[in-house]
């Protein structure tokens, strides 16, 4: 029974299946438009942001780390000390973001009826720093402080080997919080998933306060009026990052294959990984015929699809769908949203043309390491 | 009041010392606790006083309070490790070793650690409330800006931390997280457009001028790299982190502190 | 009580300011050094006219010095890009600060034994550790393989079994010819020069490497034929 369990688990939990799971339920977690409201309240979706949603959460969390520890597998790799933070990050994202959800939705509802939301206060009725804020600073010190001590006495820092720069260990990875960059560097070359990706990522976090201009949900919890941009933001750093993380933590074992949780790590589990690119699609296996030897003519192609994506792609929307968009944003904030966004589009349109079709490269220019 | 005996304590808040440094007295009425908070350079931080929500952790979640604290513990235990740790090949594992043997109070490579890790997370979380209450808007838009480059510097001074103890946990984690550096677009010699800058045969951008070098003082993660991660993770991050912060902390107050609803 | 014209005249006429007051003492004394006020008006206002005061001297001196607005713009900007060149020479001799001059790294170009030490169709290790090679013989010829994987530059593994280096960062996979075929791997692993010395040893040079994608495999240097 428990072992049909951990193989039902180890079976959702491929990259393919709880990515695809993650990405459907999503807009039912964070409805950005009426439609996904209507479905979420249909099915009591949205009862996840309650306490009983959140305690079934919690319980779900703890069972699954419960098994963990218990299973002769995955209590190797959750034993690890290094990966003691990620548990805790686990925690820490599921409890907030939840908890700010809850709120979230109990203020949305607060507005609806035309109350002030939770956080509103008579602006006249203040408190003094001294002692109330200083106080509570101080404790939150303390509790911290005591933690970390705890933590530290009863968790030894990991010291592995000496360094060795000729044995690679199986796996190699890097620290936890750039894992996420790691995973990606599955599905992309490095120029894009270890530099331009990261680079784009900070710029647009940088961005945030100056894309979205809807002056709505300024100073308190609130979903309901910036969905959209809400929810975007949140399947970014959800689903973009924190699962990656997640993955390349406990999901990717030797030689980078991916391993169930409670699957035993075989440094030979054999993967087919037969990867091919697109001009070979297109010239050999399409046309029929050998890879032309210029450049240019053998990745016409890729080049295509990725002008069109990029390019003709954003000015086709400003022209049918997102006309209002660009009228409300104006040019320049159109074209930079366009631009962070079909980027992090991208991501989740590699993956399943890697694991559907094991597509390699759209443009595949080794010589000049131009890879997309 | 002449038949209520004085206390020790009475005493010291009368003394000349004691009201040279806290000019205010003991904090007893709404005045004198205002004044505690302006004439002190670590509260002056803080207003005076805040709206009511401005103080609940529901809304607040402490994070940034937190990440604050944290970096001041990895300071201080930071500190405390270089007294032992030497940045060379032959000795910073050793150095480790001997910092959880042979030094009494074995535990500070764990605060350190520990607390990078937490700080990482705390961060995170802090980011995470900032959004989800929508505080980045006007007019804090550009702190929320220099809030997201100082947690990129935090992911920085965590990421130099790392390869410190020389172990192969570490030099393969740097190794495989500095190897994007080389495939930056002509500034890594394994990036795009690097082969276009040459002259004649000879290329500018190779294994040994690249910007994958510069960080690591040579061509794999060596000697030179762990001295090069060493500065960084204590002297260059750190201190370029404390500017963005004194900018961040400033602007909070600037840009009308806390946010809240009108 | 006015001026005559010949006293007029002879105002005028003064030669310098010490003939001028020579002219009005004379006058002075030609009139019984009587000197009403009319009469000092008069002289005053020939005076303004032969010697005209100039109110501000050192302003109208600068005037001919000071530059004008567009001369007063290309100086700045010249200034400023001056500067500009300056720092930004600066840093640049900052960035070259970064690359020493002297690298103490293990020698690049290294003896490794003689062909026969090499069986045919086996991957020799030895080489790995110290000189980040391995040394492959195949029917025909011996090549020196880099042990970087093209990805991301973590060190493969041979597994005799599978005949594959398979590197454990992101799985990419190479056959012992170099030739990625599974994962990530962009391109083939390089190959270094190689050769037979003086005294018939084997002898490889990491500073040459040998591309496949671009077709460098084929010069006669990349491999040594057996």
């Amino acid at each position: 029974m428990i072992d049909n369990l951990k193989n039902i688990i180890d079976y959702l939990s491929t990259p393919t299946i709880s990515f695809t799971i993650l990405t459907v339920m999503f807009p039912f977690l964070f409805p950005p438009t009426d439609w996904f409201d209507k479905i979420s309240r249909k099915f009591g979706i949205w009862r996840v942001w309650t306490n009983t949603g959140g305690l079934i959460l919690f319980v779900l969390t703890t069972a699954f780390f419960y098994m963990g520890f218990n299973d002769d597998n995955f209590s190797i790799i959750l034993n690890k000390p290094d990966n003691f933070p990620i548990i805790m990050m686990i925690y820490t994202m599921f409890f907030f973001t939840w908890y700010g959800m809850k709120k979230s939705y109990i203020n949305d509802r607060r507005i609806d009826r035309g109350k002030k939301p939770n956080e509103y206060h008579d602006p006249d009725d203040k408190v003094l720093v001294w002692p109330d804020l200083v106080y509570i600073e101080f404790i939150a010190l303390l509790l911290f402080t005591v933690f970390l001590i705890v933590w530290s006495i009863l968790v030894a820092a990991p010291l592995e080997e000496p360094a060795n720069p000729s044995v690679t260990p199986n796996p190699s990875k890097a620290p936890w919080y750039f894992l996420g960059l790691q995973e990606m560097l599955v599905y992309y070359d490095p120029w894009l998933a270890g530099v331009l990706f990261p680079t784009f990522i900070i710029l647009g976090m940088c961005a945030i306060p100056y894309m979205d201009i809807n002056p709505k949900g300024d100073g308190y919890y609130s979903f309901k009026e910036r969905r959209v941009g809400y929810s975007i933001f949140m399947y970014g750093w959800l689903v973009l990052w924190i699962y990656l993380i997640v993955i390349g933590t406990f999901f990717r074992g030797p030689n980078w294959n991916f391993y169930g949780p409670f699957e035993w790590w075989d440094p030979h589990k054999l993967e087919v990984l037969n990867n091919v690119n697109l001009s070979e699609y297109f010239w050999v296996i399409m046309l029929n015929q050998p890879l032309p030897s210029n450049v240019i003519l053998r990745e016409s192609v890729g080049f295509l699809v990725t002008i069109l994506y990029l390019f003709v792609l954003p000015v086709f929307l400003a022209k049918t769908y997102l006309k209002n968009m660009l009228k409300e944003y104006g040019p320049v904030r159109y074209v930079f949203l366009m631009l962070m966004g079909l980027s992090m589009l991208s991501l989740p349109i590699k993956m399943y043309l890697r694991w559907f079709f094991n597509l390699k490269y759209i443009v595949a220019i080794p010589e000049y390491f131009f890879n997309i | 009041m002449s038949d209520k005996k004085k206390t020790i304590l009475d005493y010291l808040n009368e003394s000349m010392v004691w009201k040279s440094i806290f000019r205010s007295g003991v904090p007893r009425t709404r005045r004198q606790r205002m004044y505690a908070v302006l004439g002190n350079v670590f509260l002056h931080l803080h207003p005076a006083r805040l709206p009511r929500h401005a103080v609940k952790v529901g809304y607040t979640w402490c994070m940034g309070g937190l990440s604050f604290f944290l970096f001041v513990v990895l300071t201080i235990t930071g500190i405390l490790l270089m007294f032992y740790y030497r940045p060379t090949v032959e000795y910073a594992f050793t150095d480790i070793i001997d910092l959880g043997e042979q030094v009494p109070l074995g535990i500070m490579r764990e605060i350190h650690r520990w607390g990078a890790h937490s700080m990482v997370l705390t961060t995170w979380l802090h980011m995470l409330r900032v959004f989800m209450t929508g505080s980045y808007k006007p007019p804090r838009e550009f702190n929320w800006a220099v809030g997201v480059i100082l947690m990129t510097l935090t992911l920085l001074l965590s990421f130099t931390g790392y390869l410190l103890p020389w172990d192969q946990l570490a030099i393969w984690a740097v190794t495989v997280g500095s190897n994007m550096a080389r495939a930056t677009p002509f500034l890594g010699h394994e990036g795009p457009g690097a082969s276009l800058l040459a002259i004649g045969d000879v290329n500018l951008v190779h294994s040994g001028s690249d910007v994958r070098f510069a960080l690591l003082g040579g061509r794999f993660v060596g000697e030179a790299t762990l001295l090069r991660f060493y500065v960084l993770h204590c002297i260059a991050v750190p201190f370029i982190a404390m500017i963005f912060m004194a900018v961040h902390f400033w602007r909070i107050r600037k840009d009308g502190g806390i946010s809240g609803p009108l | 009580m006015n001026l005559t014209q010949e006293e007029k005249n002879k105002l005028i006429s003064a030669k310098d300011e010490s003939d001028w007051y020579k002219t009005i003492e004379d006058i002075k004394s030609t009139r019984n050094g009587l000197y009403p006020n009319d009469l000092a008006r008069e002289v005053l206002s020939i005076y303004h006219n032969k010697f005209p005061v100039n109110k501000y001297p050192e302003y109208e001196d600068s005037k001919q010095t000071i530059m004008n607005r567009k001369s007063f713009l290309t100086t700045l900007s010249v200034g400023w890009v001056a500067f500009a060149a300056a720092t930004g020479g600066f840093f640049t001799v900052l960035i070259r600060f970064l690359f020493p001059n002297v690298l103490f790294e293990p020698p690049q170009s290294f003896k490794i034994g003689f062909p026969e030490d090499f069986e045919p169709g086996k991957v020799d290790l030895r080489f790995k550790k110290q000189y980040n090679v391995w040394i492959v013989r195949d029917d025909e010829k011996i090549i020196a393989l880099s042990t970087v994987c093209t990805h991301l530059g973590c060190t493969p593994n041979w597994q005799e079994t599978e005949r594959k280096f398979k590197c454990p960062c992101h799985g990419s996979g190479f056959r012992s010819s170099g030739i990625n075929f599974e994962g990530p791997a962009p391109r083939p692993l390089e190959r270094f020069k190689i050769g037979l010395a003086n005294d018939g040893q084997i002898i490889v040079d990491k500073t040459k490497m040998f591309k496949y994608e671009k077709g460098e495999w084929n010069r006669s240097e990349s491999f040594l034929k057996v």
